[in-house]
């Protein structure tokens, strides 16, 4: 019981407490409707090939663009491919991508922020400037930019986005290092003998924990927009890999004829990106320890 | 002269008697509520006094009994939720404020009855000029044009003791220091020559030196233009200083009523009494020891029973806590809400 | 305030020079050996005739040398020619960066007509339905695809009610479509935002101080009150510019609106590379100056600003 707890305060530290939040989670009714849409999500990419009913790459061309019926209840596309499966397995590219993005994003963000807190001097001017470029332009250029100079693959994709990504993490573990380094207790653990490392593990990561995790929570509905639409425009899954973006770019041709090519999976797109915003606002409210009265 | 003449005159003679005799403001049983989750906060619970034409009168207490909401209430600008004017009345000037509709009351605000507040910077619109602002108040209540009202503006800035009016009046009020913007709350307040100048604790917040200063410049204005003003303060020596009468407030009530000068001489009720004490003189001997009034001040969710002041009352008997005390006038003209001075009721507990 | 805007102009300068050395770098990693470009053989050719075309572009010359004669040329607005039209990309970009613009101010002009009314009446109106409804709309409306709802609008207002035109340019008409899409995403942020603000600025001293000076309700909100809730409005606005400008590229690409975001995405599919470059530094540019234009207004409602 007390392994348990000392997990949690591991990673919640000393400023917030867990049931709290959860208390708190509990009310806030669009950020579990967020939270459910994610689950199933998470469940749709992981089981697609159990769940999906038909192959998605499977082509029948004499049933080209049927509208959606009792087998196929989101139709089927140009090529008599059957859309529901499609998204069902479009949905773990989305979700790849996003967890891919965000962990690189917090892996690079985190080890620049914290040497630059940590080291300070023409480093950190140097990490803070070029994060400030990348924070002040606009990603999504960016990272179309990028995708244009790298190519065109979800593997570029995936890599321009976590580059854009990046800096803001940067900020919020930079910001943790400097406050820790001038604290006078983490002063008298070093001169006990602990090392840098393990004031790193045991006080900056827990105090980050709270701002981090809201920014990864909307930053992945931001990935998976992102993703979505450099797949939209031809820079991103090349076919027949059935990223929502491309679904959506293919069906554009026939928007008049088979709208549900556009419309369903647009439809399922917006949700996704609004439950990790639902729920990434819900996450914020319930950590702000100003909300707490 | 002839009898019809005499008689004239007499009338004439007994109308103006009548109008002096007029109270400028009469406020009786005041009740102002605030509907909060944590309960029903009675800020102001049955608040009665007057205040003649000329007169600066005193509102004295504790931060949090209820002072600033009387005053504001006066003026209708308790903010609706989650605060309410439950009951009494208001006159002004013969006329029940609390029945006149907004539109009414925005002629009297600024108009007849001007209100300065305690923190001059945050009471200013930052973005705004300075010049600029005090001309909204005179073109609210007058039909001056832009250039003439500006013009107004200038005029009263200097009149407040600003040097350099005309460079002041471009200003922001972040370029100014403290003292120069409370005058210039002042010049806001007082450029539509109000009957009525509520003062609420206008020199906490300032330095002791502008204090000095700002109180000399109000009450030169008061004498000069004979202004009724309306002063709330916690500060006892400002009171005897500015103020010719006075009343004491304790947990939304008014406990103690009369001239400065009777109630400084003479204080009745045991809250006065040990405010007083607990205020440094220059009369007193450096040995003597300040007091401090033991016990917090109460809960206006849940305030004592009967008396409110009776749990930190060095006089209370059992009756106190049973009875609420009513207004008895012990002197002339010189109130105090306090059972010790009902004879009967004080002698049988 | 002369002075303040002298002070931001002058900013441009040094972001000048590491935007064009990004895009200079870029250009120098841009795969495609730009001695194909000009000759359009296959590598197998005359060796000292490469080399003479090598040194015609200059690819010999140390690479500060090369970088400050392509910050001469841009300078002087050659920012070479379209590999498929072999049109100047400077005219290009110049005729597309208008129309981009216009689409830009026009969604923003849409997003601040729609947000700032509804969120007004949100902060006045407190806990209300309305409120509540205008929440999670605007979160709703923030999260929407652009290039999906602007597909979705087309098919509805354009196919269905043949309302508007589908796509292009040319009419007034041809803007509706597309400014709508772009701005409703930032509608939903300025709604929220105006409503926090407000009800930020009515707790204020100086409201209750104007409101005490006789000023009637509708005075005090719209002098007092509104002017400084825009403060921290316009702000984000100004940080959102990037984001319509992201957007934009999508929207314009759905529409067939022929400004420099359809123009970069058609040159990064057809791989025409000088024109993505000069795409991409123009906007980039762009950009900085449009930001210091929000400075210069942002100062200008906000004075205390300018004594910083």
């Amino acid at each position: 019981m007390s392994r348990l707890k000392d997990v949690k305060r591991l990673f919640f530290g000393e400023a917030s407490e867990f049931s709290i939040i959860v208390d708190h989670l509990k009310s806030d009714k669009p950020a579990l409707f967020g939270l459910g849409v994610i689950l199933l999500l998470v469940i749709m990419a992981v089981f697609a090939d159990v769940i999906s009913p038909y192959d998605p790459n499977a082509q029948d061309l004499s049933r080209r663009l049927e509208p959606p019926s009792w087998e196929h209840p989101f139709g089927r596309d140009e090529f008599g491919r059957d859309i529901l499966s499609r998204i069902i397995h479009g949905s773990r590219i989305s979700l790849t991508v996003g967890v891919v993005v965000i962990s690189i994003s917090l892996l690079i963000g985190t080890a620049l922020g914290a040497l630059s807190g940590y080291i300070g001097g023409w480093v950190d001017m140097v990490i803070m400037r070029i994060a400030d470029i990348f924070l002040a332009f606009p990603g999504l250029l960016l990272a179309i930019g990028l995708t244009a100079v790298l190519g065109q693959s979800i593997i570029n994709v995936m890599a321009a986005l976590a580059i854009v990504n990046w800096p803001g993490y940067a900020r919020v573990i930079r910001s943790q290092v400097l406050y820790i380094k001038g604290l006078d207790y983490v002063e008298a653990s070093r001169v006990m003998g602990a090392s840098n490392a393990r004031i790193l593990v045991s006080h900056v990561l827990p105090n980050s924990f709270a701002p981090i995790i809201v920014l990864a929570t909307i930053g992945m509905g931001w990935a998976i927009l992102a993703e979505a639409g450099l797949s939209f425009l031809g820079l991103g899954v090349q076919p027949p890999t059935p990223s929502w973006g491309s679904i959506i770019a293919t069906g554009r041709d026939f928007i008049f004829r088979a709208p549900h090519i556009t419309t369903i999976p647009g439809i399922v797109l917006a949700l996704s990106i609004l439950a990790f915003n639902l729920f990434g606002d819900g996450l914020r409210d319930a950590l702000d320890p100003r909300l707490r009265i | 002269m002839g009898l019809e003449t005499l008689l004239t005159q007499d009338l004439e003679y007994r109308e103006r008697r009548t109008l002096e005799n007029n109270h400028l403001l009469d406020v009786s049983d005041l009740k102002t509520y605030f509907f909060t989750k944590r309960g029903l906060v009675r800020a102001v619970d049955g608040v009665s006094f007057k205040i003649n034409r000329g007169s600066v009168f005193g509102l004295v207490g504790e931060s949090g009994c209820g002072k600033s909401v009387t005053a504001l209430s006066i003026l209708k600008l308790v903010p609706d939720p989650p605060g309410k004017i439950v009951g009494g009345r208001v006159l002004f000037e013969g006329e029940d404020l609390l029945q006149k509709n907004e539109k009414e009351m925005e002629d009297i605000r600024g108009g007849k009855i001007s209100m300065i507040f305690q923190d001059p910077l945050t009471s200013l619109d930052p973005i705004v000029r300075v010049g600029d602002q005090i001309v909204e108040a005179i073109r609210a209540h007058t039909d001056l044009n832009s250039d003439r009202a500006w013009e107004k503006a200038v005029k009263i800035l200097g009149e407040v003791g600003i040097p350099d009016a005309e460079v002041c009046a471009k200003q922001y009020p972040f370029q100014l220091s403290g003292g120069m913007r409370q005058r210039v709350m002042i010049a806001i307040a007082l450029v539509t020559e109000p009957h009525l100048l509520i003062a609420d604790e206008p020199t906490t917040n300032l330095d002791v030196t502008i204090q000095a200063q700002i109180l000399t410049l109000l009450k030169d204005i008061q004498s000069k233009t004979n202004t009724s003003v309306l002063f709330i303060t916690h500060n006892l020596g400002i009171v005897a200083w500015i103020c010719n009468e006075l009343a004491v407030m304790y947990a939304g009530r008014i406990v103690e009523y009369g001239s400065t000068k009777s109630v400084f001489n003479n204080p009745l009720h045991p809250y006065t009494t040990l405010l007083l004490k607990a205020v440094p003189r220059l009369d007193m001997c450096s040995k003597s020891v300040l007091e401090s009034i033991e016990g917090d001040v109460p809960d206006l969710v849940n305030p004592p029973l009967g008396c409110r002041f009776h749990p930190r009352c060095p006089y209370a008997k059992k009756i106190c806590s049973s009875i609420e005390p009513p207004m008895i006038e012990t002197e002339e003209a010189h109130y105090a809400a306090c059972l010790i001075y009902d004879k009967e009721k004080w002698g049988s507990s | 305030m002369l002075r303040y805007i002298v002070r931001r102009l002058l900013l441009v300068i040094p972001v000048f020079i590491g935007v064009s050395l990004i895009a200079f770098l870029i250009m120098k990693l841009t795969p495609g050996d730009p001695v194909l470009n000009v000759l359009g053989l296959q590598p197998t050719s005359d060796p000292s005739f490469i080399a003479a075309i090598r040194a015609e572009l200059g690819l010999d010359d140390p690479i500060y040398i090369q970088y400050g004669k392509f910050l001469w040329r841009v300078l002087h607005g050659d920012l070479g020619r379209s590999i498929g039209s072999n049109k100047p990309v400077i005219l290009l970009v110049s005729e597309a960066l208008p129309r981009t613009l216009l689409l830009v101010v026009s969604s923003m002009i849409v997003a601040i007509a729609i947000g700032i009314p509804i969120g007004m009446v949100s902060s006045i109106k407190q806990h209300s339905v309305v409120d509540h409804a205008t929440r999670v709309g605007s979160i709703f409306a923030a999260s929407l695809p652009d290039f999906w709802l602007g597909l979705m609008l087309m098919m509805i207002f354009s196919y269905y009610l043949g309302l508007t035109p589908i796509s292009g340019y040319g009419r007034p008409e041809h803007i509706i479509l597309p400014a709508v899409t772009l701005g409703v995403g930032l509608a939903g942020l300025i709604t929220r935002l105006t409503r926090s603000s407000m009800l930020e600025v009515i707790r204020q001293d100086y409201i209750r101080a104007a409101k005490a000076k006789g000023m009637s309700e509708r005075e005090v909100i719209f002098k007092h009150a509104l002017r400084n809730a825009l403060i921290p409005i316009v702000t984000v606005l100004g940080l959102q510019f990037g984001f319509l400008l992201a957007g934009a590229f999508f929207v314009e690409w759905v529409f067939a609106w022929p400004g420099i975001g359809r123009l970069a995405v058609q040159a990064i599919q057809q791989r025409d590379y000088p024109v993505v470059l000069g795409a991409l530094l123009v906007t980039s540019i762009a950009y900085v100056v449009i930001n210091i234009v929000v400075d210069i207004i942002y100062s200008y409602i906000d004075p205390r600003v300018q004594y910083e």
